[in-house]
């Protein structure tokens, strides 16, 4: 999830237009590593 | 006589390891141990290790005890093969609570509430440092030396001249950055380059933002992993990061070509340049050594201060994002609980204190022992802010 925000704030500096599809892109990975041990 | 020498000594020893092992009252100053070894791992190298070593030097004197440290940033593989293996240090420390916290989930660490003097504990560190050490009801990581992000470095020198003053609420922040916008130059200095970490120090800054934007609850449901990323709490703290960076990065010197490609120790070079490029900056206070490390001639206070990002939402007002030295039990001997007992004593925190580039989390080191002016700022701002939480990249699940 870490590295995820990373690069995430990457993109949103790179494009703060695509903040809708950079959050949903974070939502997807949180849905993978909180369900994982 | 000689026998009786040997038993006297044996009694002694035996009082000794008992004194340290019942976690009696006053524990976390006294410890007597004499003789053996404790294993610890840890990350610091370079100036950071010889600083821990100096935090040992009167431990190991005046207990007998030797210390055998392992550094390495590959904390997450060691620990877990050598816990497979039944092989862990008897210490770990880490620069977040995440790892450890895995290592507690799975009953790999020593409880500490029976080894600690608790009264001692609470009084001298803030309930946030207890609960966030604390995990199924019990004491797991305890935290030596913090540092507090979401200062805002600046130039007094160029603040005065250009009459900037430094703003105390968020629309003062947003004003200042329009004044600063009109006369020419851009509001903020901004570099994330940071190898396979880059972004961290741009999280940074989005983390001091979002805790001030939505307050402690949701703040840790959102490393958690409970609070959506697309929730109208959380789009909002990022659309608030984007009133620092403007439209198209336009408060930022150089846009996003440069915040992307300038190494994050860089970043304070263009607000030093003459005329400067930039005039604020967003970073923990080790910033500070590379400021003077690229530029020597710089003074603390006259050439750079820093104000706290002021409050985004006042509902929460005096809310700080700050990070720590997280330290877990493994093995439970004599040597392992005497050291563990030292290092949350404002005794061995000051040592570090002293020597530049921590704060401690203890409340009864003394602001007299940091070093500056400066550093004083940072600790005093570390003790009387209302809200703490701890850098929740650091505690999101790692994936």
């Amino acid at each position: 999830m870490k590295n995820a925000y990373w690069q995430a704030i990457l993109s949103f500096i790179q494009d703060q237009t695509k903040l809708d599809s950079i959050l949903a892109n974070l939502d997807k990975v949180r849905a993978t590593a909180y369900t994982s041990s | 006589m000689r026998t009786l020498s040997l038993r006297l000594g044996l009694i002694l020893g035996l009082v000794g390891l008992l004194m340290t092992a019942c976690g009696a009252p006053g524990a976390t100053t006294t410890t007597t141990v004499h003789g053996g070894t404790v294993t610890v791992l840890g990350v610091w190298s370079g100036s950071e290790l010889d600083s821990f070593n100096a935090v040992l030097q009167p431990f190991e004197t005046r207990t007998g005890i030797t210390v055998q440290f392992e550094a390495s940033r590959d904390q997450d593989a060691i620990l877990t093969t050598r816990v497979a293996a039944g092989s862990p240090p008897d210490l770990a420390a880490a620069p977040s609570p995440a790892l450890l916290t895995r290592f507690a989930n799975q009953k790999k660490v020593v409880p500490l509430e029976n080894i600690l003097d608790m009264t001692q504990l609470r009084s001298d560190y803030d309930k946030g440092w207890i609960d966030l050490g604390t995990i199924g009801g019990h004491l797991v990581q305890v935290f030596s030396w913090a540092a507090l992000k979401g200062l805002i470095w600046y130039s007094p020198g160029v603040f005065a001249a250009k009459q900037y003053t430094v703003p105390k609420t968020w629309a003062d922040l947003l004003a200042l950055q329009a004044k600063i916008k009109s006369d020419g130059t851009t509001p903020w200095c901004m570099a994330v380059e940071s190898g396979a970490a880059s972004g961290w120090a741009g999280s940074d800054f989005h983390k001091e933002i979002a805790l001030s934007t939505v307050g402690p609850a949701i703040y840790d449901k959102w490393w958690q992993g409970t609070q959506p990323w697309s929730s109208t709490e959380i789009k909002q703290t990022w659309t608030t990061f984007g009133q620092i960076l403007g439209p198209g990065d336009s408060n930022v010197y150089g846009g996003a070509n440069k915040i992307i490609n300038t190494n994050f120790g860089d970043v304070g070079t263009p607000m030093f340049q003459n005329p400067p490029k930039c005039n604020m900056l967003n970073q923990a206070s080790f910033i500070t050594d590379f400021f003077v490390k690229a530029n020597p001639n710089l003074k603390a206070g006259t050439d750079f201060a820093f104000f706290p990002l002021p409050d985004v939402n006042t509902q929460y007002a005096g809310a700080h994002v700050g990070a720590a030295d997280a330290w877990s039990m493994f093995k439970d001997t004599p040597q392992s609980r005497a050291l563990l007992k030292y290092l949350v004593t404002p005794e061995a925190q000051a040592i570090w204190v002293k020597r530049g580039g921590k704060l401690s989390p203890n409340k009864r080191t003394n602001l007299s022992d940091y070093p500056d002016d400066l550093s004083r700022s940072i600790a005093q701002l570390l003790t009387t802010t209302k809200i703490f939480k701890y850098d929740a990249g650091d505690l999101m699940r790692a994936t």
